[in-house]
């Protein structure tokens, strides 16, 4: 199974599932990684950790173990975030497996940072097992340099009354696949994932989202929202699926994806599947550039043409971020979607 | 002249929490009660409640409608018996019309298909009486009406319907003045020496054009207290502090 | 640990079987004898026969489809039976389940009509309706008839048009089509011709063999108009399992098409139907589609937006009982300049019934300025049924507005209280309901149809709660 195939099997000639990764130029040179650091007292770092086989099968890129592995037990409440930063400065190969175990009735919140400047190849695993009651706000930053590849698997499983709220910020270089996949086994919990990405030149965006409700009275969101530059593409699936059993929940898919190019190609296949009769489930999706109107208002403010298109993309993309719960990440995440957006030609 | 409505000890829950705490009421053909009372109280919770809507349940009591005992009855059940319910917020139907709507329910009240023609014009009368314009049986039930406009409708309906007993929940909140003079019309062309009005309101500018017998002060899930037409304005001028005392006194 | 889970994921969801289970052997099923001796037995042209042969071979070739709905059970060896030419369609009445006699009588089917559409009836008497309107269309220029004698009678036209709008090599099922069609329906209506009243297909279908492989071309001329109506809410039965027919609708210039259908095949049937319509430039196509019966369908109209401003529109409702696996949708493909789709879709299921709601939107770069909104909606009446929306939206443009929007649920309760309050049953308000909910097709429809649209869904109901 790739990470990156639909969750319903559909018809070749859609294309949605094809994504070839871009041949790379590069190939990891250091198989150690030691640009890891946290704030969290009682990582328990393995030193033999689960095999990873290429979850791209386009990638001609082969590792065996990861050479980060992770253990987190969460026992207890942590006010502060707990933070995870890998920084690629000293090395350029991450492969990593993250797995959280959190206990009964603990409240945490995640800071989980990938960051380079050149070249980098990110393999990562992360796992959340979320006991009872609990209650989990995790922030993801991907911020790797253009030359870039990025695979990001997530896997989640909720019991009985817990909260996941996952916001992911991808500042997508020239590869990025993304899974998230939450399996909501008790009642009255709730997961909710909303991203944001930021596609330029030639990079591909494969995004793979699934929240599968086996809970009564449960809630999944996924909200993602995000703008396509240059010759940059975007595959979206996601999938939010009421299981038999599931009654009284209710799920909620939404999709936005600003083109600010011509030659951007946007592919969506949002699915809504239902065994469950006493449910709610909804889902949009639309993909479009900023409108004339909006645009001419803001402009009729003073701003110019730039800056108005700037600030309103800035306006729609942010509109994922409220989870963020740290306000100087905010700020920073608010600069770095500025430095990204880049004024192409004649495009503003 | 015999009881047409007796609500006997009757204690209901709306959800998980008990919002009927022994109710008793007692209404007779030809008259109109009003019941008032502070929000939460059981107004709503009561006119649900004798209509059977599944959302509210009835924990002890009884409900007897014209000398039968209607208690565990289903609401549509209730509803042939005679009992007419004029909504809050009436639910949007898409695809039904306003016409084909009430044609159906009028035959079913009658137990007998409904002459098309001779519908189709009382429905014109009824609703020119209404100030509703002629177009609208056209449209979709509810879909998109505003507040004024769905009221109008199920005064329309109950006039169509001919209930023994109408209910009125809170029919006049939110209209202007001239929409609460059509209802008032609507109400006037309804009731008559056979059958029944219970209304339920905050205002008194309703109940100006009504002869009100009975008005009752619903306060905690019982009425603390029945007095004439004229209580209505008392309650407007002092509120109900009063009365939550002599409740709890 | 993590591995197991991902594979799960993958094949347990649709039960999707082991693919080697679609490899039949498909040589003994259909031969090059039995095509030749179909065409040999319309006569037909030669180059016709080059067309069914050439399917034939692209039909060899291709394989089954690896996603939707388990067809495992078509038997393809059969295939040769299903096609061969009969002299003599003389099934017994005796032989027609009781279950479509039934229908037949609550919809209120007279009964010469019965015996038809069982298939039992070989002459059955459209020809009078048909008549009636014959002189009318003549005298516009109109062209209006069974597909055999347009190859025969109007060989340029067809030969220009035929196979253009659906490709031989499609699918399996479209070659297959291609190989052994018979019967269908041609129309051709001529420059600003605007037909007042609607054709229906329901004229034509006397011939023998008709109904599984039918093919339909619709051709309506430059600032011409038309509304065609396929199929009646009457259950369609034939011993014969597989409908596999093909649409090809080509609208000129500022031309408008409307095509209804109303699809009931009886519940044993496989339903694989392909349609597609060309668009020029200015031109609108409108399709209205309720689908009740068949046991499986895969049904995926089509509209391909070529020319510049053109417009398509579609709404459709299928409703999926026990035993039923619906798996329907529509596709559209904006080429052309300002140019606009809107799709309501709407789906019930019940009773452990299947719909699922599988479309494309494909917005190709040159299609600038372009406008598309979809819209569907699922209606869930229990939890043994399901509902699936599996849209894939392609737009590789950034002039354009597109917007998909998608709910599922089951009836609301309040509105169930509401019309239970005006006496009204509780199966009384559902049936109202899910008749409200189907309304935006039954409006479309012209009115005898849409009466019997109502009866056939009070009908289904029925099934359900009864």
């Amino acid at each position: 199974m790739e990470i990156n195939e639909t969750f319903v099997r559909t018809s070749k000639n859609y294309g949605i599932n094809s994504f070839v990764v871009a041949e790379n130029t590069f190939s990891p040179k250091n198989k150690i990684f030691n640009g890891f650091s946290t704030n969290f007292n009682g990582v328990v770092l393995h030193g033999k950790a689960i095999p990873i086989s290429p979850i791209c099968t386009d990638s001609k890129i082969e590792l065996e173990n990861p050479n980060i592995s992770l253990e987190l037990n969460i026992e207890k409440n942590y006010t502060s975030p707990i933070i995870l930063n890998f920084d690629f400065s000293q090395n350029d190969t991450l492969v990593d497996t993250i797995k959280i175990n959190v206990k009964d009735g603990v409240t945490a919140k995640f800071l989980i940072t990938y960051t380079s400047n050149k070249n980098a190849y990110h393999n990562g695993f992360i796992t959340f097992d979320c006991e009872k009651n609990s209650n989990i706000d995790c922030v993801l930053i991907c911020d790797l340099s253009y030359e870039s590849d990025n695979f990001l698997n997530i896997e989640n499983t909720l019991k009985e009354n817990s909260k996941l709220k996952f916001t992911i910020v991808d500042f997508a270089g020239k590869t990025s696949v993304s899974r998230f996949l939450t399996d909501i086994t008790g009642n009255n919990a709730s997961s909710q994932l909303k991203m944001m990405y930021i596609g330029e030149k030639e990079g591909k965006i494969d995004l793979n989202f699934a929240q599968n409700i086996y809970g009564k009275n449960s809630y999944a969101l996924i909200k993602t929202i995000g703008a396509l530059q240059g010759n940059s593409q975007k595959n979206f699936k996601g999938l939010i699926d009421f299981k038999k059993g599931a009654s009284k929940s209710k799920g909620v898919e939404e999709e936005l994806c600003l083109t600010l190019s011509k030659n951007a190609k946007s592919k969506a296949l949002p699915l809504l599947c239902c065994g469950e009769e006493d449910v709610d489930g909804s889902h949009s999706s639309a993909t479009g550039k900023i409108g004339d109107k909006e645009l001419f208002y803001i402009m009729s403010r003073g701003l110019s043409r730039a800056e108005g298109l700037k600030l309103l993309l800035k306006a729609k993309l942010t509109k994922v971020l409220d989870d963020v719960f740290d306000e100087k990440i905010k700020s920073q995440i608010y600069e770095k979607i500025d430095r990204k957006i880049i004024n192409e030609d004649d495009r503003f | 002249m015999s009881n047409l409505l007796e609500i006997k000890n009757l204690y209901a829950l709306a959800g998980e929490k008990e919002i009927l705490k022994g109710l008793n009421l007692t209404i007779k053909k030809g008259e109109t009660h009003v019941i008032m009372g502070p929000n939460g109280a059981g107004k709503s919770t009561l006119l649900n409640t004798i209509l059977s809507n599944p959302s509210y349940t009835k924990t002890s009591g009884e409900v007897i409608f014209d000398g039968k005992n209607i208690t565990n009855l289903k609401t549509d059940e209730i509803a042939r018996q005679g009992i007419f319910m004029s909504f809050q917020s009436p639910e949007e139907i898409p695809g039904i019309s306003v016409f084909n709507f009430i044609k159906t329910a009028k035959g079913k009240m009658q137990e007998d298909p409904v002459d098309y023609f001779e519908f189709k014009e009382e429905v014109a009368k009824n609703m020119a009486e209404l100030n509703m314009p002629n177009e609208m049986q056209k449209r979709d039930l509810n879909v998109g009406f505003s507040g004024g406009e769905k009221k109008k409708n199920e005064i329309l309906q109950m006039l169509e319907l001919s209930p023994k007993l109408a209910m009125l929940d809170e029919t006049d909140s939110g209209l202007d003045v001239d929409a609460i003079k059509t209802v008032s019309k609507g109400i006037d062309l309804y009731k008559n020496n056979e059958n029944a009005l219970l209304i339920i309101t905050h205002s008194t500018k309703i109940l100006e054009h009504l002869k009100v017998d009975y008005v009752h002060i619903l306060i905690d899930g019982k009425i603390v207290y029945t007095g004439d037409g004229s209580l209505s304005t008392t309650i407007e001028k002092e509120g109900y502090a009063k009365f939550k005392e002599k409740q709890h006194g | 640990m993590a591995k197991t889970k991902l594979e799960e994921l993958s094949t347990n969801i649709y039960n999707f079987k082991n693919p080697d289970k679609y490899e039949y052997k498909m040589a003994k099923g259909l031969s090059r004898d039995i095509v030749e001796e179909i065409s040999k037995k319309k006569n037909e042209p030669k180059w016709m026969l080059d067309i069914r042969l050439k399917a034939l071979d692209e039909y060899e070739k291709l394989s089954l489809p690896t996603w939707g709905p388990d067809l495992s059970e078509l038997n393809m060896d059969e295939i040769s039976t299903y096609v061969r030419p009969k002299t003599d369609m003389k099934e017994n009445w005796e032989d027609v389940p009781d279950e479509i006699k039934n229908t037949f009588e609550k919809l209120g089917i007279p009964q010469a009509e019965r015996k038809y559409l069982a298939g039992v009836g070989a002459q059955y008497d459209s020809e009078v309706v048909y008549h009636s309107i014959k002189g009318e269309l003549l005298k516009k220029g109109v062209i209006y008839t069974d597909f055999d004698s347009a190859v025969r009678d109007y060989p340029e036209l067809v030969k220009e048009y035929f196979t253009k709008c659906v490709p031989l090599n499609e699918h399996k099922f479209i070659a297959l089509h291609y190989a052994v069609w018979s019967g269908g329906s041609f129309v051709y209506i001529p420059k600003g011709v605007k037909l007042e009243m609607p054709l229906q297909s329901y004229f034509r279908l006397n011939s023998p063999e008709s109904g599984q492989f039918e093919h339909t071309l619709i051709i309506v001329d430059e600032g011409a108009s038309l509304h065609f109506i396929e199929g009646c809410s009457a259950p369609k039965y034939n011993k014969v399992n597989l409908h596999a027919g093909c649409v090809e609708l080509f609208v000129k210039d500022n031309g408008y098409l409307r095509y209804s259908t109303i699809e009931n095949w009886s519940k044993n049937m496989l339903n694989l139907n392909t349609k597609k319509a060309i668009c020029e430039q200015g031109a609108q196509v409108d399709w209205v589609s309720g689908s009740f019966g068949s046991k499986i369908s895969m049904l995926y109209p089509m509209s391909i937006l070529k020319g510049d401003n053109s417009k398509t529109e579609y709404t459709g409702i299928s409703f999926a009982g026990q035993g039923q696996n619906l798996d329907t949708g529509f596709k559209v493909v904006h080429v052309g300049k300002n140019t606009s789709s809107l799709v309501s879709s709407r789906s019930i299921s019940k009773n452990g019934g299947v719909a699922t709601y599988r479309s494309l939107v494909k917005i190709l770069p040159s299609a600038t300025n372009s406008k598309c909104s979809v819209n569907c909606d699922g209606l869930m009446l229990d939890s043994i049924s399901k509902s699936d929306t599996l849209p894939v939206n392609d737009i590789q443009t950034d002039d354009v507005e597109f917007s998909h929007e998608a709910k599922v649920g089951k009836i609301s309760e309040k509105a169930i209280f509401y019309l239970m309050s005006r006496g009204l049953s509780e199966d009384d308000a559902k049936a109202m309901i899910v008749r409200g909910f189907a309304n935006p097709v039954s409006k479309e429809l012209p009115l005898e149809y849409a009466v019997e649209m109502n009866r056939l869904i009070n009908l289904e109901l029925e099934g359900a709660i009864g």
